[in-house]
């Protein structure tokens, strides 16, 4: 049995519900709200997208909730779009007057704006990566904290990552701009977990994982209200909210042609290896 | 004394960039010191050379019409020659254990600023756009599943211009991890006009032939192209991934940290998971973009770990900067100087800026080569490091 990686906090952000547990509950705010993200410098905070804000909103709260030191935590995001509002805003200056571009939009538009404005609030060196693979972008996230954290010695081990034996994953993405929304509507989401290999103080156990052939139909993941069901974060936040609510579940992420199979329990009942 | 490592078997490669749409070709040009360079294939307001590739890729099998896109076309055309390899290791292994990960900066922006355009001006009557199937990362994804059988974990790596260098990694750490038994990595990213315009707009595109560690370098040319290659436990191949290391900068969203320090960083990492001194090291293939700052900075780190001792190269004069693609691009053109025992002229170099204390090569050299380091530095601070060399 692989080891599994234990959940030590959650930390999730839409415009309507405040918090995880104002989200699990379906307690929504009277007004949508702007993610604080207060590890960003106030400057770099005014010029961030929401996305970017987002990010480093979800990332803040689970790494306070969790105990874990920004300035050394490696990070893996995750989105299926990234800077899409930002990438419509240039595509827009391309068709119009000469053309040009704006510096700051465009040095702002990687796929990774929001992990390298992290990584420079903090002044955190560590290993980090983006990642977007569609609805297989929750997956994604997870495996590959799972090999960062699992990972034998080798040529692609990170002995400083699996020393530390914990990684934030943080899958957001915003509302998709009305060119792109033909197909998908969401609103705006962000998931972030501390995953540690240890299981002192976890809130759950995720052992995965186990890839299956998809199955014939229906619901693919435990995925919470149905606004969000074609989120790309829907399946990190099935399981954010079942490791806060403390409730066991088996949980089916859509990946590759199938899905990835995770459960999710109570750290004591884990069984040893 | 540095002992020589086993690595990770590269079971067989693929490369389509601005030197040639396959890899004989490219071998053939970059070796006879032609740069694959010419005129942008858009209309611009100022000269742009572009690494454009040479000849038109093919088009999509009908089934996949709807996903048509050049970075589609580029990946599957870049996807052929290794097929039949790839077919061996699906039987051998299963399709669930063989994986994908790729490195992209653009995914399909290439047809998207083309349709938005069109939408704008036609409304409706535009032609018809995908999100899924044209502008998503995992359009490619799904198509080399349906082509390969390779049935593993698939995503895609973006952290601009070291995506596909980390790809690598992500891969190999999935190897190791036990996940997959092998594991298709490597890099495509499509000329988009959005890239060219932008780092316009940054200051750092040169109106000429960019001139990597030159005096008087005015910035970067862009590229187009992709690398892909078959990573295999167990592999009887006579190459090898010997070493990866990652880092960032903490220092700036597009400038590099002054000294190099990610940079040193990613490589000393890089060198300490392949088991070897920087003595080992017989070429480096540079970041080397063409700009004054990134320039400096890379060669700042670079003297620190080599001296003035191991010939570095930049083939970005070659190809052009392919962004996310580079460090997948760049890997093939290692690879090639590892199996052919020679290694390029830097084009553009000539006359070195003489402030850098590094050991440009000015001329191709024949000699032999056993351990390659390449390096791909990007955007948010994030510095990859690959080390390639020949197996067992």
């Amino acid at each position: 049995m692989s080891a599994p990686l234990y959940v030590h906090a959650i930390a999730v952000w839409c415009p309507e519900y405040p918090d995880a547990a104002a989200l699990s509950e379906g307690r929504r705010s009277a007004s949508a709200v702007e993610p604080a993200a207060e590890l960003l410098p106030r400057r770099m905070r005014g010029r961030a997208s929401l996305l970017t804000a987002m990010l480093a909103e979800v990332v803040g709260r689970a790494a306070a909730a969790g105990g874990a030191d920004l300035a050394r935590v490696p990070l893996i995001v995750g989105s299926a779009f990234g800077e899409m509002d930002t990438t419509v805003q240039l595509l827009q200056m391309m068709i119009s007057d000469d053309g040009a571009l704006s510096p700051a939009r465009f040095q702002a538009s990687v796929h990774n704006t929001g992990a390298g404005q992290i990584s420079i609030a903090t002044s955190n060196t560590a290993v980090s990566s983006c990642l977007a693979a569609g609805s297989a972008t929750s997956a994604a996230a997870l495996l590959e904290a799972y090999a960062l954290l699992a990972g034998a010695a080798g040529p692609c081990d990170d002995p400083a990552a699996r020393s530390g034996g914990e990684v934030l994953v943080a899958v957001a993405d915003e509302a998709l701009p009305e060119f792109f929304a033909d197909e998908e509507r969401y609103g705006s989401l962000a998931v972030a977990l501390l995953l540690r290999s240890r299981a002192e103080g976890a809130l759950a156990a995720l052992s995965l994982p186990a890839f299956l052939p998809a199955p014939p139909g229906g619901a693919l993941h435990g995925g919470r209200l149905a606004e969000f069901a074609s989120h790309p974060a829907a399946p990190l936040l099935g399981l954010a909210c079942a490791a806060l609510e403390r409730s066991p579940a088996t949980f089916a992420l859509p990946m590759a042609a199938g899905r990835m199979q995770v459960e999710l329990t109570l750290p004591e009942r884990v069984a040893r290896p | 004394m540095s002992r020589r490592a086993r690595g990770l078997p590269i079971a067989d490669y693929s490369l389509c960039c601005a030197l040639g749409a396959d890899l004989e070709s490219a071998r053939k040009r970059l070796f006879e010191g032609q740069s694959g360079l010419r005129d942008a294939p858009f209309a611009l307001p100022y000269p742009a050379p572009c690494g454009v590739i040479p000849d038109p890729l093919p088009p999509l099998p009908a089934r996949f019409a709807d996903y048509d896109t050049r970075q589609a076309r580029l990946a599957l055309h870049t996807l052929a020659p290794l097929l039949p390899r790839l077919e061996r290791s699906v039987r051998r292994f299963g399709g669930e254990r063989v994986a994908i990960v790729l490195g992209s900066s653009n995914a399909g922006l290439d047809t998207t600023e083309r349709r938005y355009a069109e939408r704008v001006r036609a409304g409706r009557a535009a032609p018809p756009f995908s999100l899924r199937k044209q502008h998503d990362f995992a359009a490619v994804l799904s198509l080399i599943r349906e082509l390969t059988g390779a049935a593993g974990p698939a995503y895609f790596v973006s952290t601009a211009c070291s995506s596909s260098g980390k790809a690598f990694a992500a891969g190999g750490r999935l190897i190791a991890a036990g996940i997959a038994d092998a594991a298709v990595v490597g890099g495509v990213d499509a000329l988009c006009e959005m890239t060219v315009r932008g780092f316009r707009s940054l200051g750092v595109l040169a109106e000429q032939a960019c001139r990597p560690f030159g005096a008087g370098r005015t910035g970067i040319n862009i590229g187009e192209g992709a690398a892909l290659f078959l990573l295999e436990r167990d592999a009887d191949a006579g190459l090898a991934l010997l070493g990866t290391g990652e880092s960032a900068d903490a220092h700036h969203m597009t400038a590099p940290h002054p000294e190099g320090a990610g940079a040193e960083q990613a490589m000393r990492k890089a060198l300490e998971h392949a088991g070897l001194a920087p003595e080992a090291i017989g070429l480096v293939n540079a970041h080397g973009t063409g700009t004054g700052q990134g320039d400096s900075s890379e060669a700042s780190a670079l003297s620190r770990l080599f001296g003035a001792r191991v010939p570095v190269v930049s083939t970005k004069g070659y190809t052009g900067h392919v962004l996310g693609a580079a460090g997948a691009v760049e890997a093939a053109l290692c690879l090639l100087s590892l199996q052919h025992g020679r290694a390029p002229a830097s084009l553009g170099a000539d006359p070195i800026d003489a402030a850098l204390p590094i050991a440009v090569l000015q001329r191709a050299r024949s000699f032999e080569l056993q351990h390659v380091l390449s390096n791909s530095f990007a955007f948010g601070g994030s510095n990859v490091s690959l080390v390639f060399g020949r197996a067992g």
